[in-house]
């Protein structure tokens, strides 16, 4: 009578054990997917700006929309540090190796990524508006072969690989959340010492005079 | 890897998964056949992981994992494989193919798609094509899937359907990207492919790789155009049979042509002898005797009662510059722009229907406006457009690098496998 009330008490155990770990298993997967879409995000959004300045360098300043412009041209914001920009992606080469966006109090050089609380979440909204005002649906392409060409290309990859990155990132944050809220999590602390993730939710529309550009 | 320039990566090794049987047409099947050669001539190396019931006529680069059984699934029979062997000739696809990324279809059905997900990890791409009531489906399938999903990096659903339907039975976001079609293609009528028996359907209206559209002026002849399996009742074959009198009674110089496998015996037919001469049943057509079919035909007809989650045919007709006649499903609704592109009748009612065609017929003005906005719509979903934002996808997904690795411990071990825990401390120290 004992031993049998005895291997049920253990193969109840058993169940939870494996029931934890496994939900454990699965918050740790979706606070790694969380963490990998933000330096995905982080990447895109250093990429964008970089395609917007190129994008403004190829044109007649007399055609490149204001606003803009005047986003793109804050000095302030740029770090001056190649290594800083390096960490975000690449120098991409002349004037095009300032970042805007980012504190200029930069982590020591064996940090890979910028401070992800030091970005201004704000001006990627702005610059979003700016982009979406500055090419309306009726903005003509320019003329395939020529640097403007490529270069609206880039800028319209560029968006879209930003706003794809913010969706992905929202994403996978309200996943992880999901589970983060479940009691069995919080009573048990299964997620550990992770941070609770929290959802940028920024503007994910594309300029309808970038939206279609095709690739060769 | 993305360059620093912003140009679409390329040079990709890509594992790509079909859940349905190849050798069995369909539009998902089509959609990752032409994506794939796509991919390939931007460069990338792409293999296919498919069920396959005829091995022996599998293309290069399509990898068979095992026989497909029937499962009905959104009102018709998908052919699927879901066995322990799929299950290891996946795993040794995964292995032997070592990619870069994976891009799984339909990941949401218990399928070749749910298996890939839950053997590899890494970035994973799923694109998701039904827009139906996955409800049952995921209550059955609820804790396998889920995990299998988790694991899914980023989501493509293929209209803003599609993208609801996700939302609301897995919470989960997603990009659309639209299905893609070659404008060129069935912008030339079919001419441009090398398939020489190509059989063209007779009369003046198709002498020509740029064909002269049958008018009602003049010789006055009119083509009416049904494509689609003839014994899948979704299709509304059973719809437009009961509204050709009216139709066909109206405009003597009209013909019926339907194409698409099937016996036409089986079709609910009002029709008497004076008009069934005037219906043509083609068969089965090959892709350049459709375009050519879509080049010559005044109206394609889309007569469908449900179930559809793209339009793909309809962006086809409106790149060959055929009027339209379709359900009102969201769907199609989507693709004709709310019906600025084609006609949309209510869904299952020949009266209306045949209101709708004889409309269609006898406007030319009208119905040459929606040809119009429908040639410059359909722009947008050109593969060269498609590709594009496909690989702009990937190349958001892959900024750790690092590829697809197998993983079937990971899904009982987590974080106390080495591999698990080491991606994680990379992870970690590389965001904080």
């Amino acid at each position: 009578m004992w031993s049998s009330w005895l291997t049920l008490a253990v193969v109840l155990l058993a169940v939870c054990a494996v029931y934890l770990s496994q939900t454990a298993a699965r918050l740790d997967r979706l606070h790694l997917k969380v963490d990998h879409a933000r330096l995905a995000l982080i990447a895109a959004r250093a990429e964008r700006w970089r395609a917007v300045r190129t994008w403004l360098a190829v044109q007649p300043p007399s055609r490149a929309p204001s606003a803009l412009a005047s986003l793109a041209d804050g000095s302030r914001w740029w770090t001056g540090s190649p290594a800083a920009d390096r960490a975000l992606g690449g120098t991409a080469p002349g004037s095009c190796s300032t970042v805007p966006g980012v504190s200029a109090e930069w982590p020591g050089s064996e940090s890979t990524a910028p401070d992800w609380t030091a970005i201004d979440w704000a001006r990627e909204d702005a610059l979003t508006a700016a982009l979406v005002a500055g090419f309306p649906s009726s903005v003509a392409a320019p003329a395939a072969g020529g640097p403007a060409a490529a270069a609206t290309q880039a800028l319209a990859s560029a968006c879209r690989r930003f706003s794809y990155c913010v969706t992905f990132h929202d994403d996978a944050v309200a996943s992880c959340q999901r589970m983060r809220d479940r009691r069995v999590t919080r009573l048990l602390r299964l997620a550990g010492y992770a941070p609770y993730p929290r959802a940028v939710l920024l503007r994910t529309d594309i300029a309808e005079g970038l939206a279609r550009t095709s690739v060769g | 890897m993305s360059s620093p320039r912003g140009e679409p990566a390329g040079g990709l090794r890509i594992g790509m998964v079909c859940p349905y049987d190849w050798s069995v047409p369909g539009g998902v099947r089509q959609h990752i056949a032409d994506l794939s050669e796509q991919l390939r001539v931007r460069g990338n190396e792409v293999t296919i992981l498919t069920p396959a019931s005829d091995h022996l006529s599998l293309p290069t680069g399509v990898v068979a994992a095992g026989s497909p059984v029937g499962v009905p699934f959104n009102g018709s029979v998908a052919r699927i494989a879901f066995d322990p062997s799929a299950f290891s000739r996946t795993r040794e696809w995964l292995r032997a193919g070592r990619f870069d990324l994976l891009h799984v279809h339909e990941p949401a059905s218990p399928s070749l798609a749910g298996i890939a997900c839950w053997c590899a990890t890494g970035p994973i791409v799923a694109t998701f094509h039904a827009s139906h009531e996955y409800a049952t489906l995921m209550r059955t399938f609820s804790p396998l899937i889920r995990t299998a999903l988790d694991k899914v990096t980023a989501r493509i659903a293929v209209s803003a359907q599609a993208r609801v339907t996700l939302l609301t039975h897995l919470g989960a976001q997603s990009v659309v990207i639209p299905n893609g079609v070659t404008i060129a293609h069935f912008a030339a009528g079919g001419a441009d492919t090398p398939d020489c028996r190509v059989r063209r359907p007779a009369g003046p209206a198709s002498d020509g790789p740029a064909p002269h559209r049958a008018t009602d002026g003049g010789t006055g002849a009119l083509r009416i155009l049904f494509l689609g399996r003839l014994d899948e009742p979704r299709k509304g074959l059973g719809v437009l049979m009961a509204a050709l009198p009216e139709v066909l009674a109206g405009h003597p110089a009209l013909t019926v042509q339907i194409a698409g496998p099937g016996d036409p015996g089986d079709v609910p037919s009002h029709l008497d002898q004076r008009w069934a001469h005037r219906v043509q049943w083609l068969g089965e057509v090959s892709d350049a005797e459709k375009a050519a079919l879509f080049a010559s035909a005044t109206i394609y007809v889309a007569p469908n009662t449900g179930r559809e989650s793209f339009g793909i045919v309809l962006l086809e007709a409106m790149a060959a510059g055929a009027g339209i006649v379709a359900s009102d499903l969201p769907a199609f609704r989507d693709v004709l722009d709310g019906g600025r592109c084609g006609l949309l009748v209510p869904v299952g009612e020949p009266a209306a229907l045949a209101r709708g065609l004889n409309l269609a017929l006898s406007d030319v003005r009208g119905r040459t406006a929606r040809i119009a906005a429908g040639r410059q719509r359909v722009l947008g979903f050109d593969w060269s457009v498609v590709t594009g934002q496909i690989l702009d996808v990937y190349a958001s997904v892959m900024t750790l690098g690092g590829g697809v690795q197998e993983d079937l411990r990971g899904q009982l071990y987590g974080r106390v496998s080495p591999t698990g825990r080491r991606t994680h401390r990379q992870a970690r120290r590389t965001v904080r």
